[in-house]
C-alpha cells in the first residue's frame, strides 16, 4: 500500500522537477566576466544591468549581442523610477527600448522605486509612500514603459532603511496592488525583503504568503551588512551587494520556491567585494538547492511523508 | 583627356593614384557579403578556441603552454620544458593538453611545439571549428574574395599593360619604374587578405570588449592554476599581456610574442613574414592575426 502511494508520489515529484525548469543565474560585471565565461556550464544566464548601455558605443551594444549569443540575457533597470507619482523619464524609456531591440533578452526589469521627484535625481532607489496615488502613478508608468517597449517589466521590491512616511498600505499589499494594476509580474529580491523585514519587524515568509504565487517570476540573491541605525537606535541591515548571501535568504528562496507556481529565474547579484568565482559559484549551487528543496516540498512529498 | 596619352611621370603619378583607389576598394569590399553579427556556436568557454580565432596554431600552441606552466603540470628549465608528473596525462581533459603533456614527458624545447604534426593536427580541428561557425573563411568564402582580387589584379596590371603596350609602340622602352609600380601594386593587392571573416573580426573584437576588465586587472591574477584567467588573457590579449613580473617564463619561452615587439602589429589584413605574429595585438579592435612565426 506504502509502496504505491510513494511511486506516486515520485511519479509527482518527477513531474514536477521535469516541467518545472527553473533556473540559476548571476549579474553580469565586468570584473566577473572571465569567471562567468568559463562557466557557462554552471550558470543558466546573466543578467546585465541595461543602464550600463544606455547611449553605447555601437562596439560595447555589440559586445553585449555577442554574450546574449553565448547565453541568455535578461536586462535589468536601475534609474527608470516606475513607482512615482511622477512620469518616468521618456528618453531613459526611449533608450531602453532600443536596447531591448538590439539585444532581445528573454525579460527585462526595473525597481519599484523612485529616483527623481521635482526635477532632482536623487541617484538612489527610494520607496515612496505607498498609497493609491503611488500605486495609480506606477500604473500608468508601467503602461508608458510598455507602450513605449512593447514588453512589461518585471517589477523588483526594495529595500528602504526608512519606513516611508505617509503609507497608507503595507508594502505586500501596496506590490500586490501595483501587480494587479499593471499585470506586471514580480521579480522578488529576496535580500531586499529580508533586510526590511529585519529593520521593521515583519515576519518575511509571511510577505511571501501574501503575494500573488502566480506573479512571482524572478528572484535576486545578494547579501549586505549592518550598519548603526541613526541616533544609536539599533542597527539596520543594509543591502550592500557585497557580501555573501546569507542562510536566511536561501530558507526564503526555498519558501517562494514551494510556493511559486511557474519556472523561476534566480540571480545572484554581486556589485563589488568579489570573492573568488568557486565561492559565486557555490552560493549558485546553494540557490538550487533551496529551489529543490521547495519544489520537493510543494509536491507533498515531504508533507504527506 | 585618355590617359594612355600622359607622359612617363605624370602617367606614373596616375598610376600610383589608381592603386590607391583600387587597394582601398579591396580592403574595402573584399569581405562585403560575407555573413555578419553574433556567432551561433559557444566559444567563450574555451580559450584556445579564442586563441586560434586570434592569432592561429601557433598562439593556439602558446597559449596551451603557459596555461599547463601555470597549473603546475609542466616544469620549465631555461628555455626547455618537462611534464612534472606522467599521471596527471590522464587527468586534463582537452586532447591538446594531452598531445602537450605526453609531447613534454622527456623534457624538449618549448619552440618545438611548432614543428610536430600531432599537435598541428590537433590545432587545425580549432581551426576547423572556427570555419563552421563562420568565424574563418571557408571555400565560398575564399572564392569569393578570390574574385575580387582578381578584379584588382586585372585593372593593376591591365592597365599597366596597356601603357606598356602603347609606350613601346611609340618606341618608349623606358617602362622599368612601371613594371616596378604595377609588381608593387599587385603584391600589396595580394596582401589584403584577411585571416578572419567579417563576423570573426567583430567576435574578436567583442570579446575584448568583454575581458577589457580582465586586461585591466591584470596585475592581480594570482599564478598557480586557481583559475583559467591566465589562458583567457593570454588567448583573448596576447601572451605580451601576461605580466611579466608574476609569469617570468613566457618571456623567456616565447620572447616575441611576451614582449609584443614587433614592429608591425598583427591587423585584420595579412600578417608581414618578420613579424612576431598572431601574438602582439596589444589593445582592442586586433582584427585577425596570423598562424605564422614559431617564436
Amino acid at each position: 500500500m506504502w509502496r504505491r502511494w510513494l511511486r506516486r508520489r515520485l511519479r509527482g515529484l518527477w513531474r514536477v522537477i521535469g516541467e518545472i525548469k527553473d533556473r540559476v543565474g548571476i549579474g553580469w560585471r565586468p570584473d566577473l566576466a572571465a569567471g562567468i565565461l568559463s562557466n557557462l556550464d554552471k550558470i543558466d544566464l546573466v543578467e546585465v544591468v541595461a543602464d550600463d548601455y544606455f547611449g553605447a558605443s555601437h562596439a560595447k551594444v555589440r559586445s553585449l549581442k555577442t554574450l546574449a549569443s553565448q547565453v541568455p540575457v535578461v536586462l535589468h533597470g536601475v534609474s527608470l523610477g516606475m513607482a512615482s507619482s511622477e512620469s518616468v523619464d521618456s528618453r531613459r524609456l526611449q533608450k531602453m527600448a532600443r536596447l531591448l531591440d538590439e539585444i532581445r533578452p528573454e525579460c527585462w526589469s526595473e525597481h519599484l522605486a523612485f529616483v527623481r521627484a521635482g526635477g532632482v535625481e536623487i541617484g538612489h532607489l527610494a520607496m515612496p509612500p505607498r498609497t493609491g496615488q503611488t500605486v495609480e502613478g506606477a500604473a500608468e508608468n508601467i503602461e508608458a514603459a510598455k507602450s513605449t517597449t512593447g514588453a512589461r517589466p518585471l517589477l523588483e521590491n526594495i529595500a528602504t532603511l526608512i519606513d516611508p512616511p505617509g503609507s497608507s498600505l503595507s508594502e505586500v499589499a501596496w506590490i500586490a496592488s501595483i501587480l494587479e494594476a499593471s499585470g506586471c509580474d514580480l521579480l522578488l529580491d529576496l535580500h531586499n525583503l529580508y533586510a526590511n523585514a529585519t529593520n521593521f519587524d515583519y515576519d518575511p515568509v509571511d510577505f511571501i504568503r501574501h503575494l500573488p504565487a502566480e506573479r512571482i517570476a524572478a528572484i535576486h540573491l545578494s547579501g549586505g551588512k549592518w550598519i548603526k541605525a541613526p541616533n544609536d537606535n539599533g542597527h539596520r541591515l543594509l543591502d550592500d551587494h557585497l557580501h555573501d548571501v546569507p542562510d536566511a535568504v536561501y530558507n526564503l528562496l526555498q519558501e517562494v520556491a514551494a510556493r511559486a507556481i511557474r519556472p523561476l529565474t534566480v540571480i545572484l547579484e554581486r556589485d563589488g567585494n568579489y570573492p573568488s568565482m568557486e565561492n559565486l559559484l557555490q552560493q549558485l549551487s546553494r540557490a538550487r538547492e533551496a529551489l529543490a528543496n521547495g519544489r520537493f516540498n510543494s509536491s507533498g512529498l515531504l508533507t504527506k511523508a | 583627356m585618355n590617359p594612355f596619352d600622359l607622359r612617363g611621370p605624370e602617367f606614373l603619378a596616375f598610376y600610383a593614384a589608381l592603386s590607391a583607389v583600387v587597394l582601398a576598394w579591396l580592403a574595402m569590399f573584399l569581405r562585403n557579403g560575407e555573413p555578419d553579427g553574433p556567432a551561433n556556436g559557444s566559444i567563450v568557454e574555451d580559450p584556445y578556441l579564442i586563441a586560434s580565432l586570434r592569432g592561429g596554431k601557433n598562439e593556439v600552441l602558446r597559449v596551451a603552454t603557459v596555461s599547463l606552466i601555470d597549473r603546475g603540470l609542466i616544469k620549465v628549465d631555461g628555455k626547455s620544458l618537462e611534464t612534472r608528473n606522467e599521471k596527471d596525462i590522464p587527468l586534463v581533459r582537452r586532447p591538446l593538453e594531452k598531445a602537450l603533456l605526453n609531447k613534454f614527458l622527456a623534457g624538449n624545447e618549448a619552440s618545438s611545439v611548432f614543428d610536430d604534426g600531432g599537435l598541428d593536427t590537433i590545432c587545425h580541428t580549432y581551426e576547423d571549428q572556427l570555419t563552421q561557425l563562420g568565424l574563418l573563411p571557408d571555400a565560398n568564402t575564399i572564392n569569393a574574395r578570390t574574385q575580387r582580387r582578381l578584379i584588382a589584379f586585372a585593372i593593376l596590371a591591365g592597365v599597366a599593360a596597356i601603357k606598356i603596350w602603347v609606350a613601346i609602340g611609340r618606341g618608349h622602352y623606358n617602362v622599368g619604374f612601371l613594371i616596378v609600380m604595377a609588381i608593387a601594386a599587385c603584391l600589396l593587392a595580394n596582401a589584403i587578405n584577411p585571416r578572419l571573416t567579417k563576423k570573426g573580426s567583430a567576435l574578436l573584437a567583442d570579446l575584448q570588449n568583454l575581458f577589457a576588465s580582465l586586461k585591466d586587472r591584470k596585475t592581480n591574477i594570482k599564478p598557480g592554476g586557481a583559475t583559467n584567467e591566465v589562458a583567457l588573457l593570454a588567448a583573448v590579449f596576447g601572451l605580451s599581456m601576461i605580466p611579466q613580473d608574476v609569469f617570468p617564463y613566457a618571456k623567456t619561452l616565447y620572447p616575441k610574442a611576451a614582449s609584443g615587439s614587433s614592429w608591425y602589429s598583427c591587423s585584420s589584413y595579412a600578417c608581414g613574414t618578420t613579424s612576431s605574429c598572431g601574438s602582439s595585438c596589444g589593445g582592442g579592435g586586433c582584427g585577425g592575426g596570423c598562424g605564422g612565426c614559431g617564436g
